[in-house]
């Protein structure tokens, strides 16, 4: 089905913007034409199933800080810190206390970040991506996302070889990139996800962006790209309303920005 | 502490919905889970059903489909134990489905199972949204769900123009549609589903 005109007569409707003449002329049209009326059906669920999405999220945080506050309400309180100290050094004791302490610190975290590589930094926070059930299910999909859901990741990246890439659905090059990262080839990984990047760039839709972003940053990881990694990983973190916010820790972009400086 | 009234009206307020929801599981988690753990459920067995009938019971509120007819507690013990036996019925658990424990005994059971099946369709819409940019994400949320004006939602989102924003609105309500509006398998999954909860 094409879009046309009356995609937007039929938001307008939806949206209490049409007169009352154009109302009338629209619902004379609905009791013919079929095709209209479920176009006008699928708009009414769209809206709909936005208004639950909101309240999904909101019965998500519900829950999940109910849960958090019944968990700390249960923990029993922890002993009381000794009130006294036994030895005071002086100032200059203290000052070289800080200082030793800080030598070592450096020097052991110096030895921790050269003993770490991209691959553990990757695998510590990789995610396999599934795709919806839903679409499984339902669409008459493409072979990529068969295989993929079968895990036979080599035959995804073997389906498209003899395709032009910029004519790939960006449901594809996503999975495309997600399964060369499952076959351990991240520079093909990042190749298919700057394909999907471009196309968002595009037409603006930023559709899977924030998937792409996620396992973008963990491609350059896996090559010990840091400073591309970090600047990806900055990006998701800095923004709340991205899908992955939350799953690189301060922690880890320490690491991963001293790994950017060091490496 | 609400009544339930009072409960209604807030669940149906953008701006009021998340204290309402603080309450619902304040007052009502407890009653939900033990009836999960009391019939072969665990905590994340909970956990997860309980979140399945506050979206479900929210749902029905939104669409005007609970009025006040039976008490609340009487609607979320009902909803949940339909989750939970639809649960078992996936899980081909039988023995248990056939002797629930009932823990509160003095509830009459409704059947919503109707708008289970219904969700299922919601669902299926609401992947496709989380597919979306989170521009559009936010401007369609914006729009329809806290019911900003498009004026609101231009300053909000930094828009140049209310023509701008509203051209946006239309790609991306164009773009959540769709992939169901070119596939006629699809639509008709999605319209049975919800035409479930359709009386």
């Amino acid at each position: 089905m094409e879009y046309s005109e009356d995609d937007q007569l039929l938001m307008d409707y939806l949206d209490g913007n049409l007169e009352a003449n154009g109302v009338q002329v629209l619902e004379n049209r609905l009791l013919s034409e079929t095709k209209l009326k479920q176009k006008l059906a699928l708009y009414e669920w769209s809206r709909q199933a936005i208004r639950l999405k909101a309240i999904r999220n909101l019965v998500d945080q519900s829950q999940s800080d109910f849960l958090a506050n019944r968990e700390k309400s249960h923990l029993k309180p922890g002993k009381k810190a000794p009130t006294t100290l036994k030895f005071m050094p002086s100032f200059a004791q203290w000052v070289g206390i800080a200082a030793s302490i800080l030598i070592f610190l450096a020097l052991v975290g110096v030895l921790f970040l050269n003993s770490i590589s991209g691959t553990d930094l990757y695998q510590d926070k990789f995610l396999s991506y599934e795709i919806s059930s839903f679409r499984g299910d339902s669409e008459t999909i493409s072979d990529i996302q068969d295989l993929y859901r079968a895990g036979d990741y080599a035959a995804v990246l073997d389906d498209v070889s003899l395709r032009p890439q910029e004519e790939l659905p960006k449901d594809d090059l996503l999975l495309l990139g997600i399964s060369a990262l499952e076959i351990n080839k991240a520079q093909l990984a990042l190749t298919y996800l700057d394909i999907l990047h471009q196309q968002n760039a595009l037409d603006q839709s930023g559709e899977l962006q924030d998937e792409r972003d996620f396992y973008a940053a963990l491609a350059h990881i896996r090559m010990n790209n840091y400073e591309e990694g970090y600047a990806l990983i900055s990006q998701i973190t800095q923004d709340s309303a991205h899908k992955y916010n939350r799953n690189f820790p301060l922690g880890y972009r320490v690491k991963i920005k001293m790994l950017s400086l060091i490496k | 502490m609400w009544n339930d009234v009072q409960l209604l009206e807030a669940l149906q307020n953008a701006q009021t919905i998340n204290k309402a929801l603080d309450w619902l599981y304040d007052v009502h988690y407890g009653m939900l889970e033990y009836f999960i753990v009391q019939n072969n459920g665990n905590e994340t067995d909970a956990q997860d059903t309980i979140q399945e009938t506050m979206l479900v019971f929210v749902n029905m509120v939104h669409e005007k489909k609970y009025r006040g007819e039976a008490s609340i507690k009487s609607m979320l013990y009902s909803i949940n134990r339909n989750v939970w036996l639809s649960e078992l019925r996936r899980r081909k658990n039988r023995f248990h489905r056939d002797t629930l424990f009932e823990s509160e005994k003095e509830i009459k059971i409704e059947d919503y199972s109707a708008e289970l099946i219904k969700m299922e369709g919601y669902k299926m819409m609401m992947d496709l949204f989380d597919k979306l940019g989170k521009g559009c994400r936010s401007v369609l949320t914006l729009f329809y769900f806290d019911n900003y004006s498009m004026e609101e939602i231009m300053k909000k989102e930094n828009f140049s123009s209310e023509q701008v924003l509203r051209n946006k609105k239309y790609k991306c309500m164009k773009a959540l549609t769709a992939k169901v509006d070119s596939n006629e398998e699809l639509f008709e999954k999605v319209k049975t589903a919800l035409s479930h909860g359709i009386q």
